[in-house]
């Protein structure tokens, strides 16, 4: 091509691709002008555009290493096979090779037969989901116990190979048997009608194969027709509009088919027109390539022909085959329309059912029986014509027989195999029908990890769900997945494990960028899977804008000081749009309006402190407003499609909830409530749902002694453990039931027992609290608990733990809680008086009320066990920099002693220790420390201010520390505790 | 040698960067051969299904051979030009001593059954790319050179950049056509 050319057909396309695809055929007419050889080169080069997004985007020595690998690994593995036992099967020879691994024949020892082993390709069988997959499919396959179906006996596992046991079968396929030759119609009937008959059970059992092809039709020495590999050519979801087929699992790109002509994936010349253009696949796909099956069998050649893939592509797509009739005289005008139909390339055109098919085919091998019966019998004088015409051939007999056999084991395969139902993309059906979180009926669940999923978005088309598996709902170790929903597979797409956040798709959809953490760089991965690519440096939390056509993110400007910019998708044209004030602020994420006017704001300040949302005019001119309500922490927003509503993911207090106001000129209200917590926001197309992370977190209790960790419940959520002095019993909180109910209950340790010990009797407190909103005296008899009343009160309720009388309430007038026994079987607890709480005591029964301790305290810590010391928390106003203190007063008067400033003690149940924990460090996990109490004070060594943290502790001594915030203490190695696990998931909230 | 071939290969990279074409010759096979000897090493024992990096390959070669204290940011750029340049010879070579010929002049009718489905590609494998490149390289030198950097080296878009001296935009720009017209010569041209 001349230079000038060159340039003016890059410009020309350059042009052409920045305009709206409606726009490119005119202005090229226009450009070009009478110049149609120039025309017709510039089309030839902009047909490749939507290719070219993928077209070795991996760099080449990737692929390179992928394919040498599996070449070297499978010669290798051959080789030595031969003549080795493989589980209880003894390999024989090899059969052959496909794209899809090594098939051996091999003898079954234990039941003296042959089978065909096939080794899965280890590509497929490193995907764990993959793998599952072909599984269940191959399962269900199995289940329909079909006799044109190649029977699965096992799937196994032989030295990390994953391998599948098939009947073996003697013969040849129906490649080989065609060899580019017509074969005899009768045959061509009868084993047509077979694979219909196949397709029809595995399609009415929800299973399309979509790999049909004269290589996988085996055909048997007594001449049945078997259909093989059912679940190995649908190893990944399809992934609709990317002009994408088959691929093998997700860590193969697809560049390495430019180094690998010998691993077929799926084959081009039998797909269908749906399937080369990569849309969704119906059963109806497999009768396409039935009816190319049929073509070739009837002339031995091929309907669709091209030079290349793409030549092959274009005639599945646009050119009509050959009539049959013409290569090949014999076969019946009727037999013509049956293909014809089959090969309708709108699927809606074609027989709608493998059943229909079938019973055409029938209906033609009965009349073309029959014609050849009557001439064979006007030749003859025997046979009544009638008898020859009826009487099923034999294997139509088998058919009827298996038939009325099969449709009862349909109908169990049915409700089994509805379990295994491979819909199109090969999901989980069943999922889809597991409850929403119990009080919210409406919200549908879309991921069931028992971790957690973070960090929802959604594919422009909104048929894809992008997120992070990871625990931290902002920015946290995790990785990557992608999911079509309602109810595809999760897959995986990035293994480092490394902190991540803000997931986003693309504008075509193909590729999934995220954010890492120092550095705040951006990374894409492709959503069909390979390997993660950086996309730019100093970029986070990236969205597109513009049709696509500019990029939005926030980046460093220095230190810590992070503001949102937009640029082109070169990074060029850069526009400073949003800078927080305070030279160590973070504009985290933005979001901008559908009308491009305004962005939404995530902000951290200087302390690290993530603020209130906040919306900027994009344009730069106007102040920001804050949004949501106020003084809470926003950590995520979105925009309704209408661009209406605002809609955050925010705390006032304790949970996040979404919220969502008006802008303009809204007020936050908000969305949703409950014991759940909801973070990330992704709306939904239609504006009717939106999609987010919900968390419930539930407690589990567990008791540590000298042999190890023992968890002591099995279901429900619970908590706030205590032992009885004795050490038989455990008595704890367990949270459930219809009403989110918090229940007191007890184990006996050595029976395992465990009964309510206040039937129908909530504790009520607030979550902090629960440890303190029980007690139990030291002859384990009574218990003492805390409850609300209607008007939000507290009371202390008394009750014995052998259910032998009911509870009795305290009466009282202002709010009492915190109760704890003395030896002597009275209570102390905090009460409130005149808006000031201070330590109280009372009987048993309800006598004898007064204020013990003068001092105003915030909480009532802990009682010692001899009940000589009284624990409290306070203000104190004397020290500045340390706001809180625990201070431990004598029971009956005298001088206080601090303990420290803001810890949390309590003694262990023979007061032989004091357990202490100080407040959680960012990097450490909460630990215990115990310290030896001193015999006559009743108090451990102390420094005379109290300690101010754990350092202090290396100048006393005797102190034990444990690695974990314990709660009941027996002795330094027997104690009980709780752990909180947080599971978050992905549901989708209808908007009402 | 008197001289370590670390030394040896940060002067070739100094005098090549100063302009001494004559050094490249001599540079080549030195990184040649190190940047064979770990393609090797990583290709023998790569498990299938987990992918390498080629950027962290040619910089594991960079560290062994360059004294890392005596070059400059302009000499690495250079180094990974040339390492795209040699990691390009060594894969076809690869490649055709595996037998991955080109799919060119016969069409085999039959063998399009085992056609792996190349997801809309045309039939093609790292041979027919690798001249189709090199005509690239005749009708426009820079956008071949862009694919070479980036598929060959590795590189992103930015590092394309830096080493060819343009914008980024040119080099995503330059990228995207190449791809199309690779695309189209690899479908049998005209």
């Amino acid at each position: 091509m001349e230079p000038e050319t060159w340039r003016r057909v890059e410009e020309l396309c350059q042009r052409a691709m920045a305009l709206d695809p409606s726009r490119r055929a005119e202005f090229l007419e226009r450009s070009c002008g009478d110049d149609r050889e120039l025309l017709r080169k510039v089309e030839a080069l902009l047909a490749q555009e939507a290719r070219a997004e993928h077209f070795i985007e991996s760099p080449a020595l990737e692929a390179m290493g992928i394919l040498v690998a599996r070449e070297a690994g499978t010669k290798e593995d051959q080789s030595k096979l031969i003549g080795s036992v493989v589980s209880h099967y003894r390999i024989v020879e090899k059969l052959g090779s496909g794209g899809m691994g090594v098939v051996y024949k091999a003898e079954d020892t234990e039941l003296r037969r042959f089978v065909a082993l096939k080794f899965l390709p280890e590509v497929l069988a490193q995907d764990a989901q993959a793998l599952e997959r072909f599984r269940r499919e191959a399962r269900a396959a199995s289940a329909l116990n079909h006799p044109n179906i190649c029977t699965i006996h096992e799937i196994g596992k032989h030295e990390g190979h994953s391998f599948i046991v098939m009947e073996f079968l003697d013969g040849m396929t129906l490649k080989h048997k065609i060899a580019g030759r017509p074969l005899e119609t009768e045959l061509i009937l009868s084993l047509a009608i077979e694979i219909a008959d196949a397709l029809d059970a595995a399609h009415a059992a929800g299973i399309v194969h979509r790999d049909i092809k004269p290589a996988n039709i085996f055909l048997t020495k007594r001449g049945q027709a078997k259909i093989l590999d059912f679940g190995l050519a649908k190893v990944t979801p399809v992934l609709r509009g990317l002009g994408q087929a088959e691929v093998t699992a997700q860590s193969v790109t697809l560049e390495e088919h430019l180094t690998s002509p010998g691993s077929a994936v799926g084959t081009v010349a039998y797909m269908s027109p749906e399937q080369s253009l990569g849309k969704d696949l119906d059963a109806r796909t497999d009768l396409f390539s039935f009816g190319v099956v049929l073509y070739e069998m009837a002339t031995g050649t091929h309907p669709f022909e091209g030079e290349t893939s793409a030549g092959i592509f274009n005639a599945i797509l646009n050119k009509t085959p050959v009539p049959p009739a013409r290569i090949n005289s014999e076969i019946p005008p009727k037999f013509e329309d049956i293909v014809n139909r089959a090969l309708e390339k709108d699927r809606d055109f074609r027989y709608q059912s493998a059943s229909d098919m079938r019973s055409e085919l029938k209906r033609l091998k009965r009349d073309t029986d029959s014609s050849h019966s009557e001439a064979a019998n006007a030749a003859t004088t025997s046979s009544p014509a009638m008898a020859s015409a009826s009487a099923p051939s034999s294997s139509t007999a088998i058919l009827l027989g298996e038939a009325r056999k099969h449709k009862r084991m349909l109908a169990l395969a049915f409700f089994g195999v509805l379990l295994f139902t491979a819909a199109v993309g090969g999901y989980l059906y069943v999922r889809a029908t597991r409850t929403a979180p119990k009080s919210e009926q409406k919200w549908e669940q879309l991921t069931f990890f028992t971790d957690a999923a973070v960090y929802p978005e959604l594919s422009p088309d909104g048929r894809l769900l992008t997120f992070i598996r990871g625990n931290d709902t902002f920015m946290g170790p995790g990785d990557v997945y992608v999911k079509m929903l309602p109810s595809g597979e999760p897959v995986q797409l990035t293994h480092d494990k490394l902190l991540k956040l803000s997931p986003a798709f693309s504008p075509d959809g193909t590729r999934i960028v995220y954010g890492t953490v120092d550095p705040w760089d951006t990374w894409e991965v492709p959503v069909l899977g390979g390997e993660p690519r950086l996309m730019l440096r100093n970029a986070s939390s990236l969205t597109w804008i513009e049709g696509g056509r500019r990029l939005l993110f926030s980046e460093i400007k220095s230190g810590l000081h992070m503001g949102v910019v937009t640029t082109d998708e070169g990074r060029g044209q850069s526009r400073d749009v949003y800078l927080p004030v305070g030279n160590r602020s973070m504009a985290h994420h933005s979001y901008l309006s559908p009308d491009g006017k305004w962005m939404l704001v995530v902000q951290m300040d200087g302390k690290g402190e993530i603020v209130q949302c906040r919306v900027v005019p994009f344009d730069g001119s106007g102040r920001e407003q804050l949004v949501g309500p106020g003084g809470a922490t926003c950590m995520t927003g979105a925009w309704s499609p209408d661009g209406d509503w605002i809609y955050l993911s925010t705390n006032q207090g304790w949970r996040y909830h979404i919220w969502r106001q008006r802008f303009p000129g809204g007020e936050p209200e908000q969305v949703t409530s409950g014991p759940t917590e909801e973070d990330g926001i992704a709306m939904a197309l239609d504006g009717r749902s939106f999609l987010t992370s919900v968390g419930t977190q539930y407690s589990t209790i567990w008791i540590h002694d000298a042999k190890g960790e023992h968890q002591m419940s099995s279901e429900g959520d619970t908590l706030a453990t205590t032992f009885s002095k004795d050490e038989t019993k455990l008595f704890y909180l367990k949270r459930g039931g219809q009403n989110d109910v918090v229940e007191l209950w007890r184990t006996e340790l050595t029976s395992g027992r465990s009964d309510r010990i206040v039937p129908g009797y909530g504790v009520g407190a607030t979550l902090p609290d629960y440890y303190a909103s029980y007690a139990i005296t030291e002859d384990g008899n009574r218990v003492a608990f805390v409850k609300r009343d209607e008007k939000g009160i507290s009371h202390l309720w008394i009750a014995s733990t052998d259910h032998r009388t009911s509870p009795q309430q305290l009466a009282s007038v202002e709010s009492e809680d915190e109760p704890m026994f003395l030896p002597n079987g009275n209570l102390v607890y905090r009460a409130s008086d005149g808006g000031k709480n201070y330590v109280y005591t009372r009987q048993q029964d309800g006598s004898g009320r007064k204020k013990l301790l003068e001092q105003v305290i915030l909480d009532l810590v802990a009682v010692s066990p001899d009940g000589r010391w009284i624990l409290v928390f306070q203000k104190d106003d004397a020290h500045p920099d340390r706001p809180y203190q625990s201070v431990a007063y004598p029971n009956g008067g005298g001088e206080p002693t601090i303990v420290c400033a803001a810890c949390f003690a309590r003694w262990s149940l023979d007061g032989k220790y004091l357990a202490l924990q100080f407040g959680p460090t960012p990097n450490s996990h909460t630990q215990t420390y115990l310290l030896a109490v001193r015999g006559e004070r009743g108090l451990p060594e102390l420094p005379l201010e109290g300690l101010s943290s754990p350092e202090d502790l290396k100048e006393s001594n005797r102190e034990t520390v444990l690695p974990r915030a314990v709660e009941s203490v027996l002795g330094q190695e027997k104690y009980s505790y709780t752990v909180t696990n947080i599971r978050r998931n992905i549901f989708r909230i209808p908007i009402s | 040698m008197a001289v370590s071939p670390t030394h040896e290969v940060t002067q070739l990279l100094k005098a090549w960067t100063a302009g001494d074409e004559q050094a490249l010759e001599k540079l080549a096979p030195l990184v040649y051969e190190q940047l064979h000897r770990v393609a090797q090493h990583y290709m023998a024992g790569q498990r299938p299904g987990h992918t390498l990096q080629t950027t962290a390959l040619v910089n594991e070669v960079y560290l062994r051979l360059v004294d890392c204290g005596q070059v400059n940011w302009q000499d690495r750029a250079h180094f990974f030009a040339v390492s795209a340049q040699l990691m390009r010879r060594i894969l076809i070579d690869f490649a055709r001593s595996r037998g991955y010929q080109k799919r060119g002049g016969d069409l085999p009718h039959v063998s399009l059954d085992d056609a792996p489905s190349v997801c809309n590609e045309p039939d093609a494998n790292i041979v027919a790319l690798d001249d189709a490149l090199k005509a690239l390289a005749e009708i426009d030198d820079r956008k071949s050179r862009v694919v070479e950097l980036r598929f060959f080296g590795g590189l992103s878009v930015e590092e394309t950049a830096e080493v060819l001296g343009v914008s980024a935009e040119t080099v995503g720009r330059d990228w995207k056509f190449a791809k199309m017209w690779l695309l189209h010569e690899l479908s049998g041209g005209n």
